[in-house]
C-alpha cells in the first residue's frame, strides 16, 4: 500500500522519491543496455574456455579397442537380417523392428519390442510405432544404473539413419566382450523419432504405461542419440544438446564429447558449425558466434527442431545427439535421400572405427561416473566450440530488460490520472487524496476487467483444441482456427475500446494505469522464464516486452502516432510473427505453407508438455491484444 | 559367537551381481540379492534379542572384515511371514513359545572382495592349502558375472542321539564364470579355469566329493565319473577327490554359438522390481512376479524400504495379467505392514497371496521421498541410495531347484522346500544438496564469525583507559 500511496507524494522514502524522479528516464536506457548486453555476448572476451569439472570421467584416457574385424562385421548383421526378412514381404516398420530384435538377440542382449500408439494432437490422429531395445547386462554389477544409446530409423531431416543402427550393432558386439562395465548399456531404436523415445521413456518410468515394457534396467544416467545419415564417410560430427523447453545436459557431457571426438580425429562441432579459421578477424569470429548463439536460441526457445535426445532431458537424464555431417560431394549421401527401399551403402570401415571409438571412449567416461552429473553447469550458452558463457554472465541482460519494464510501470503508475493529482500544493492535499482514491476506485476495476476478459479469450484459445480436437484436425483447419480466433480477438479489442470511447467523458479507464498493470505482469512472467529458459525469455521480450515498452510512449498528439503504434503492434502480433518469421524462427521450409506452427506447438505441448503453447495462448496473445487496447482507448 | 548370542539359526551371505534367472535357471544358493544379507533367529525377549542381534552383527563384521556393523535398527526388519514358512510348516510350535525373534538385515551397498573371501577360506578345514579350497583363486573368482558366498547355521536334530538339537555349519560359494573372459576355448579343466592346481585332497576331511551337474546336452565331462546320480532331475557326476584330482576334470562344451538355447528349466517364479517415476519428490515401486507354472501358487512377498521412502499402503494394487491379456485384481490373503519410524526402523511389507497359473502379476505401491539431513548422506559419491531387494518365497514340492536338492541334511520329514527369489535392487535418488555449497557457506561464515567474534571479544574484555603520566 505504501507504493500506491507514495504515488501521490505522501510519506515517501528517499529511495522511492529518487526512483520517482528518474524512472521516466531510466526505462529506455535499461532496455537498451539489456539489448547491448545481448549483442556483446558473442564477443570472445565474454566467454570462458570449457574445462572438465568432474575429474572422475577422465575423458580420452582409456585405451580404445573398438574396431576389430568382428566389430565391423557385426555392423553388417542388420543388413543380413533385413534381407532375410524382406523376402517374406512384410510391412516395412515391422520388418525392421523384428530384424533388429533378431540382431539384438543374436548379440546376447536382453531385448524386447514395444508397440505403442500415439495421438498427433489430443484426441486426433493415431499413429502406431515400434521401439526395440536391448540391454547389455553389466557383469557383476547390481544393475541399478544404465547408460543408453538411442537412434531413430529416420533422422530429424527425414533421411534414413541406417548407419546409426549398424554402428549400434557393432557397439553392442564390442561392449558384450568387455567386462569393465559398471552400468548396464541399453540400446534403443525407435521408428517414430522423438515421440517414439517419449513413449519408451514413459513406459520405462512407469508413467501412463499404455504399452508397458518388461525388460528393464536401473536409473538411466546418461543417453546419447546417434544420427548418421547414409554417406560414404563423415569427416566431422555435429553435437546437438538443447531440450524441448530449454533443458540442457550437463556442460561436462558436451565437453567430453567434443574432446574425445577431437582425439579420435572426427571432430564434433556444436550444431555442426566449424570454428572460424585461426587468423580470422574479430568481426568474423563475432558473426560466427552470433550465428551459433542464434541457432541455440531458436532450438531452446521454440524446441521444434531438436533431436531424439530431447525427451530424455525431461526425465533428468543428460542426453545429446551426435550427428554425422555428410559433405556435399559425398557419393552415397547425395544419391539416397529416400528412406526405406534398398538400404544404402555402408560407411567406410575407417569412419566406422573412428565413430565407434568416439562413442566407446565417451561411454567409458560416462561409465566412470560415480554419481549423477552434477559438477558442471546446467545453465549455459555456448558461443563457440569449447567455450561457454555461464548463467552469471548472461542473466544480467534479462535483469536489465525486466528492470526497464518495471521502471516504466512505476513511472506510469505515478503519472496516472490528471495533472492536478500531482501538484505539490500543500493546501489541496486532502482534496488530492480524495481525487486519487476516487480515480482508483473508478478505473482499477475496469482495468483489471479488461485484462481478465482478454485473458479469458486466451484461455479459450488454449482450451478449444483440447476440448474439441476437430478444430485442429489438420494443419489447414488449425490455421483457419487461429485466424478465426484472431478475428474474434480483434473484434473484442475494438469492442472494448469502443465502449470506453463512448464514455470517455467519465474517464472510466486510464491507459497509464492499464499499461502499468500489464507491464508488471509481463515483467514477472519474463523474470520467471529467464531463469528456466533464457532463450525463450529473450524471444518473449522481443515479441512482447519491446512492443509493450513502445506502446503509447506518451500521450498521443496526432492520429498518425496512434496508427503507427497500431501497425507496430500488428506486426508483432502472434499471427504475424508466426506467419512471417516461420522460416527464421521455426526452421520450417519457406515453401511449406501446409504446416501450422500453432498445431506444431500444440503437438509439442501434448507429447512433451513444452511451454511454448501455453505461453503463446496465455501470455503472448493476450498481452498483444492488451497493448492494442492501450493504444486504442482514450 | 552363536552360543554367546543365543543364535538359533543364522544365515549370512555376500553377493555381487544379479542372478540372471532367465539365462541361468534356478540358483544353487539361497540368496541372490546384491549386497550383504544376515538373517538370524535369536532367542530371548524382545530387548535381549535386539541387543544380541547387535552383538552378532558386530561379531560377524569382525570375522568377515565386512561392514556388517552398519546393520542397525535403521535397516533391520523383523519379518514374520517370509522366513518363518519353513519352521511353521514343520509344526515346530516351540519357536513362538521360546520368543525367538527372526531378524533380517540387508546392506545393499556392501561390496564383496578378497578381504571377505580370505576369512571365509580360513574357516575351511584345510584353508586354501589343499583340497577344494586350493582352487579358490581370488583373481578368477572376482572376474565373474555373479558371486555369492556365505555361511549358514541350521538347526538339525543331532545325529549323535538323544534328539538334541545341534547347529550345522555350512559354507557356500557360488560363482558364475565365463570361460571366454579368460580366453579359454571350448575345452578347459577346473584347474585351468581357476588358474590353480590341487596338490592333494584335504587330509582332515573325512569325505570330499565333487558333484558336477550336467545342465544339458552340450557339455561333456571327462574323465568318467565314479558314480552317476540324479540330482534335481539332472544328471550328476560324482567324483571323490581323494582319489581323483578335481582340477583335472575337463569340460568340453559345444561351440558357444550353438549353445545359446534356453536353460533346460526356467524357474517357476521369476520376479523383477523397478522403481517408477523420476524427479526428487515421489515415486513408486513396481514388482512383476511371473508364475510360469500351470498351477496356482502361494507366495510370500517381503519388501523392506528405508524410512526415507515413505510408503503409502493405500496405493498398493495387485493385478494379475493372464496370458490372454486380461487383468484381474488380486487380494493378498495375509498382509503385514510395519510402518517406518523416521531414523528408527524401515517399513516392511509382507504379503501372502496366491498367484493364478501362467500369469504375470504386477504389484505397485507409491512412496514419497523424504528429506534427509545432509550429514545423513553417506560420505561416498552420491549416486542415490541402493534399496535392498524384495524377497519372494514359495514352496516348491518338486526337487527341481538345485538349492533344495543340495539341502542336506534336510530338516526332518520335509518333502518340500522353500525357494526364494530375490529381485533387483533399485536406486532411490533423493533430493541432494550440492555438498560443496554448504562447505563454502560454512567456511565463509566461520571466517566472518571469527573476525567478528575476535573484535567483539576484544572490545568486551579489554578495558581501555588513559594512563596518566603520574601513575
Amino acid at each position: 500500500m505504501a507504493l500506491v500511496l507514495s504515488g501521490q507524494g505522501e510519506k515517501t522514502s528517499p529511495v522511492l522519491k529518487w526512483t520517482r524522479k528518474y524512472s521516466a528516464y531510466l526505462c529506455y536506457p535499461l532496455a537498451l543496455a539489456g539489448i547491448v548486453w545481448l549483442l556483446l555476448l558473442p564477443l570472445p572476451s565474454f566467454s570462458r574456455r570449457a574445462y572438465f569439472s568432474e575429474n572422475a570421467m577422465m575423458p580420452g584416457q582409456a585405451k580404445t579397442a573398438f574396431g576389430t574385424h568382428e566389430h565391423v562385421a557385426a555392423t553388417n548383421m542388420i543388413d543380413t537380417e533385413l534381407q532375410a526378412l524382406q523376402e517374406s514381404n512384410k510391412d516395412d516398420a515391422a520388418t525392421r523392428a523384428s530384424a533388429l530384435l533378431g540382431v539384438f538377440e543374436k548379440l546376447g542382449l536382453d531385448s524386447e519390442m514395444q508397440r505403442f500408439k500415439f495421438e498427433h494432437v489430443p484426441g486426433i490422429g493415431e499413429t502406431k510405432g515400434t521401439n526395440v531395445h536391448g540391454i547389455l547386462r553389466a557383469p557383476r554389477s547390481d544393475a541399478v544404473e544404465a547408460l543408453l544409446i538411442a537412434a531413430s530409423w529416420t533422422t530429424s531431416d527425414n533421411r534414413t539413419n541406417i548407419n546409426a543402427v549398424r554402428l549400434m550393432a557393432g557397439l553392442a558386439k564390442f561392449a558384450s566382450e568387455q567386462t569393465y562395465w559398471a552400468k548396464d548399456v541399453i540400446f534403443v531404436v525407435t521408428d517414430s523419432g522423438e515421440k517414439g523415445i517419449e513413449a519408451w521413456l514413459r513406459a520405462y518410468h512407469g508413467i501412463n504405461a499404455v504399452a508397458p515394457i518388461h525388460v528393464r534396467s536401473g536409473i538411466i544416467q546418461a543417453a546419447m542419440s546417434l544420427e548418421l545419415p547414409a554417406a560414404a564417410k563423415y569427416s566431422e560430427l555435429g553435437v546437438f544438446f538443447e531440450g524441448k523447453s530449454g533443458e540442457l545436459p550437463n556442460l561436462d557431457f558436451v565437453n567430453i564429447v567434443q574432446r574425445i571426438s577431437q582425439i579420435e580425429r572426427i571432430p564434433a562441432f556444436l550444431h555442426g558449425m566449424r570454428d572460424p579459421p585461426r587468423g580470422a578477424s574479430l568481426y568474423e569470429r563475432y558473426m560466427r558466434s552470433a550465428h551459433l548463439l542464434l541457432r541455440q536460441v531458436r532450438s531452446q526457445a521454440i524446441g521444434l527442431t531438436v533431436g531424439v535426445h530431447a525427451p530424455f532431458l525431461r526425465y533428468r537424464i543428460d542426453a545429446l545427439t551426435i550427428s554425422g555431417i555428410v559433405s556435399a560431394d559425398d557419393p552415397v549421401g547425395s544419391q539416397s535421400s529416400v528412406t526405406g527401399g534398398v538400404a544404402p551403402e555402408m560407411v567406410s570401415p575407417a569412419t566406422i572405427r573412428a565413430l565407434g571409438r568416439t562413442i566407446e571412449s565417451t561411454m567409458r567416461s560416462l561409465n566412470n561416473l560415480l554419481e549423477h552429473f552434477h559438477q558442471s553447469f546446467f545453465f549455459y550458452i555456448l558461443p563457440a566450440n569449447q567455450r561457454y558463457i555461464s548463467i552469471g554472465d548472461y542473466i544480467p541482460a534479462a535483469g536489465l530488460m525486466v528492470g526497464s519494464l518495471l521502471f516504466q510501470a512505476m513511472h506510469l503508475w505515478w503519472m496516472q490520472g490528471s495533472d492536478d493529482l500531482r501538484s505539490s500544493n500543500a493546501r489541496t492535499r486532502i482534496e488530492r487524496m480524495n481525487k486519487y482514491y476516487s480515480l482508483l476506485r473508478r478505473t482499477l476495476p475496469n482495468g483489471l476487467g479488461i485484462i481478465l476478459r482478454v485473458h479469458a479469450l486466451g484461455v479459450l484459445l488454449l482450451a478449444i483444441p483440447l476440448v474439441v480436437p476437430h478444430a485442429v484436425l489438420t494443419h489447414t483447419t488449425s490455421t483457419a482456427y487461429v485466424f478465426t480466433m484472431g478475428l474474434a480477438s480483434i473484434s473484442m479489442v475494438l469492442h472494448i475500446s469502443d465502449v470506453y470511447w463512448a464514455a470517455r467523458k467519465r474517464a472510466l479507464v486510464d491507459w497509464r494505469q492499464l499499461k502499468a498493470l500489464i507491464e508488471v505482469y509481463v515483467a514477472v512472467a519474463l523474470a520467471c522464464l529467464s531463469v528456466m529458459n533464457f532463450s525463450l525469455a529473450v524471444v518473449m521480450f522481443a515479441v512482447v516486452g519491446l512492443p509493450l515498452l513502445v506502446t503509447r510512449v506518451c500521450e498521443y498528439t496526432t492520429k498518425k502516432q496512434r496508427v503507427a503504434n497500431l501497425v507496430v503492434l500488428l506486426a508483432t502480433s502472434p499471427i504475424c510473427v508466426l506467419g512471417l518469421w516461420r522460416t527464421a524462427l521455426l526452421g520450417l521450409n519457406p515453401m511449406d505453407f501446409a504446416s501450422s506452427p500453432f498445431r506444431l506447438f500444440l503437438e509439442d505441448f501434448h507429447h512433451f508438455s513444452s511451454l511454448m503453447y501455453p505461453l503463446l495462448c496465455l501470455v503472448y496473445w493476450p498481452v498483444n491484444l492488451l497493448c492494442m487496447v492501450v493504444a486504442l482507448i482514450p | 559367537i552363536a552360543s554367546y548370542n543365543s543364535v538359533e539359526e543364522l544365515y549370512l551371505s555376500f553377493t555381487q551381481g544379479n542372478w540372471r534367472q532367465d539365462a541361468w535357471g534356478y540358483p544353487p544358493t539361497r540368496s541372490q540379492g546384491v549386497g550383504a544379507e544376515v538373517v538370524a533367529r535369536i532367542n530371548g525377549t524382545e530387548e535381549e534379542s535386539q541387543r544380541k542381534w547387535k552383538g552378532l552383527t558386530n561379531a560377524l563384521s569382525g570375522v568377515f572384515c565386512a561392514s556388517l556393523n552398519f546393520i542397525d535398527d535403521e535397516n533391520t526388519s523383523v519379518p514374520r511371514l517370509a522366513f518363518n514358512a519353513q519352521t511353521r510348516k514343520n509344526g515346530d510350535t516351540n519357536v513362538a513359545e521360546r520368543h525367538a525373534t527372526l531378524r533380517h538385515g540387508f546392506l545393499p551397498r556392501e561390496n564383496v572382495c578378497t578381504e571377505n573371501l580370505t576369512p571365509w577360506i580360513k574357516q575351511l578345514p584345510c584353508q586354501a592349502k589343499s583340497g577344494l579350497g586350493a582352487l579358490l583363486n581370488p583373481y578368477r573368482l572376482y572376474n565373474m558375472h555373479f558371486h555369492s558366498m556365505g555361511i549358514s547355521l541350521v538347526p538339525v536334530v543331532g545325529t549323535t542321539g538323544g534328539g538334541q538339537t545341534g547347529l550345522v555349519y555350512k559354507q557356500h560359494i557360488t560363482v558364475v564364470l565365463d570361460s571366454r573372459t579368460f580366453e579359454l576355448g571350448n575345452s578347459w579343466t577346473l584347474g585351468e579355469l581357476m588358474d590353480r592346481d590341487i596338490q592333494e585332497a584335504c587330509p582332515v576331511a573325512s569325505k570330499s566329493t565333487v558333484r558336477v551337474v550336467i545342465p544339458g546336452e552340450g557339455v561333456q565331462v571327462f574323465p568318467e565319473p565314479e558314480r552317476r546320480e540324479s540330482l534335481a532331475g539332472q544328471n550328476t557326476y560324482v567324483y571323490d577327490i581323494q582319489r581323483q584330482n578335481a582340477a583335472e576334470i575337463r569340460f568340453e562344451t559345444a561351440n558357444a554359438a550353438d549353445n545359446k538355447e534356453a536353460p533346460t528349466q526356467l524357474p517357476v517364479v521369476a520376479a523383477h522390481r523397478h522403481v517408477n517415476g523420476h524427479g526428487g519428490s515421489g515415486g513408486g515401486v513396481e514388482t512383476e512376479i511371473i508364475n510360469r507354472g500351470s498351477q496356482p501358487l502361494e507366495i510370500t512377498y517381503f519388501d523392506s524400504l528405508p524410512w526415507y521412502l515413505r510408503v503409502y499402503l493405500h496405493t498398493l494394487a495387485i493385478e494379475a495379467v493372464g496370458s490372454d491379456g486380461r487383468a484381474t485384481k488380486l487380494h493378498p490373503t495375509e498382509t503385514m505392514f510395519t510402518p517406518a519410524i523416521d531414523r528408527g526402523r524401515p517399513s516392511s511389507i509382507e504379503l501372502t497371496m496366491t498367484l493364478p497359473a501362467n500369469t504375470r502379476t504386477v504389484l505397485r505401491y507409491s512412496f514419497d521421498k523424504g528429506f534427509i539431513k545432509y550429514t545423513e548422506h553417506p560420505p561416498d559419491a552420491n549416486r542415490g541410495f541402493n534399496i535392498g531387494p524384495a524377497i519372494i518365497s514359495y514352496r516348491s514340492d518338486a526337487h527341481r531347484p538345485l538349492s533344495c536338492a543340495l539341502q542336506t541334511p534336510r530338516p526332518r520329514g520335509q518333502s518340500e522346500c522353500v525357494v526364494r527369489v530375490y529381485t533387483e535392487l533399485f536406486l532411490a535418488s533423493l533430493p541432494t544438496p550440492d555438498f560443496s555449497m554448504p562447505y563454502n557457506v560454512i567456511t565463509f561464515t566461520c571466517t566472518v564469525l571469527a573476525l567478528f567474534f575476535g573484535r567483539i571479544f576484544n572490545l568486551l574484555t579489554r578495558d581501555f583507559a588513559v594512563l596518566k603520566d603520574s601513575d
